[in-house]
């Protein structure tokens, strides 16, 4: 049995054009919700599917500045991200979270809690704790110093990002137990009577907490 | 593995009754609890299937009130309304024939400026499409949703396309003007979408 899991492709040209014909919302972080909520994807964790990983097709074209949240990126699309001024995040999602991202509607649906996002396992840990790779797990000093470094590689001026107008928008991130923006594990969303219900047990918090 | 067949006494109101347990697997274990009386079943049957095993915990079967406390909050609303999807392919916006960095042209062509026109897709992309079968070398390309007069495109198509191959002879050309549509033999896909964007469709 194979543990290795496959990525939806997404080229640099597509997620361009995406954004270009504002099919691509950037007014908030791009995560695999965002991405699945354009509707041009389709993915299925049970068939052992990770998430999306950007490719380099298109990639001297790219000109958006986003915050953009993948399973996988090499080196090539990072630096096409940071040149303009983005961010970009690899982070792991296990299959019963990444059913959850992919269809929050569904998933509130249930009116279950949010769970924990589980850690990655052995095989792709190095991968997310990896700066290099900007995994969700490593420091974010490390991670600021790879940007530097990675500037200089590919000769670029890495730009200031205190003096973007979304800088909340691109400084947003998640923390590594965490699967939605602003929600945490734990919680219950009622999309009927549009409430959110939090557990005030202290067992249970601390069972939900990071 | 399965328990033994024991029998067990209940008092019954003051009269004994012997049951006999059912005998069934560890993964099936049921309580039986009946009113007034304890069923003291499994914990002798695990006394009895040997030394090795240990006395299990009672379970609780019941959570605990405080679990249920919960505190109803709407300030973090605006997180689940950003996870909610859009009901419809939004517009894209953008002054007419203006080229943006992916290559994706905003139309400018208006119905009544050719004897033809060309809408985008239900994706505001150019409806010029290549149909081919893997395993055959056979390639169609397609221009579909033509309004208008289709004879005077395809004119301007043949026109153009001799233009571009002036080595090719004989260009295979089909107007199916029920389905609002020009089907042309061979791969034009780029000198279709170029010519039409020129246009401004």
């Amino acid at each position: 049995m194979s543990l290795k899991l496959s990525y939806t492709p997404l080229c640099m040209g597509k997620l361009q054009m995406m954004i270009d014909t504002n099919r691509l919302r950037c007014d908030v972080p791009v995560d695999v919700t965002q991405l699945m909520a354009t509707g041009l994807f389709s993915i299925s964790p049970q068939q052992k599917e990770g998430g999306f990983m950007l490719e380099n097709e298109g990639i001297d074209h790219f000109k958006a500045t986003i915050n953009i949240e993948v399973q996988w990126a090499n080196e090539a699309v990072i630096a096409s991200v940071e040149r303009n001024g983005g961010f970009i995040t690899t982070a792991y999602f296990d299959p019963l979270s990444l059913t959850a991202a992919i269809k929050p509607v569904e998933f509130f649906g249930r009116g279950i809690a949010i769970p924990r996002r589980m850690l990655p396992p052995q095989h792709l840990i190095d991968y997310y704790s990896d700066p290099k790779n900007r995994g969700y797990l490593a420091d974010p000093a490390e991670v600021a110093r790879e940007r530097f470094l990675l500037a200089q590689k590919y000769g670029y001026e890495l730009p200031d990002v205190n003096a973007s107008p979304n800088k909340d928008i691109l400084l947003e991130r998640k923390d590594p137990r965490q699967i939605f923006f602003g929600l945490e594990p734990g919680w219950v969303v009622n999309l009927k009577d549009k409430v959110i219900l939090k557990p005030t047990d202290p067992e249970l918090k601390e069972h939900f907490a990071s | 593995m399965i328990m033994a067949l024991k029998p067990c006494v209940r008092q019954l109101g003051g009269v004994a009754q012997v049951w006999r347990c059912v005998s069934r697997s560890i993964a099936h274990q049921t309580y039986r609890i009946t009113a007034g009386n304890t069923c003291h079943d499994i914990n002798d049957a695990q006394k009895a299937a040997g030394p090795t095993s240990a006395r299990l915990p009672r379970l609780r079967h019941t959570i605990p009130e405080s679990y249920e406390k919960v505190e109803v909050s709407t300030a973090e609303w605006s997180y689940v309304e950003r996870l909610l999807p859009l009901k419809s392919i939004p517009k894209p916006t953008g002054n007419p024939g203006e080229v943006m960095p992916s290559g994706w042209v905003v139309p400018s062509a208006k119905p009544g400026d050719y004897p033809y026109f060309v809408p985008r897709s239900a994706n505001h992309m150019l409806p010029v499409y290549l149909l081919h079968k893997p395993i055959l070398s056979k390639h169609v390309t397609s221009v579909k949703h033509v309004q208008g007069d289709i004879f005077a495109l395809s004119e301007e198509l043949r026109e153009h396309l001799t233009q571009l191959l002036p080595s090719r002879k004989i260009i295979n050309m089909r107007v199916h003007e029920p389905h609002q549509m020009i089907q042309i033999k061979g791969q034009f896909v780029t000198e279709l979408k170029e010519f039409l964007l020129k246009k401004g469709f």
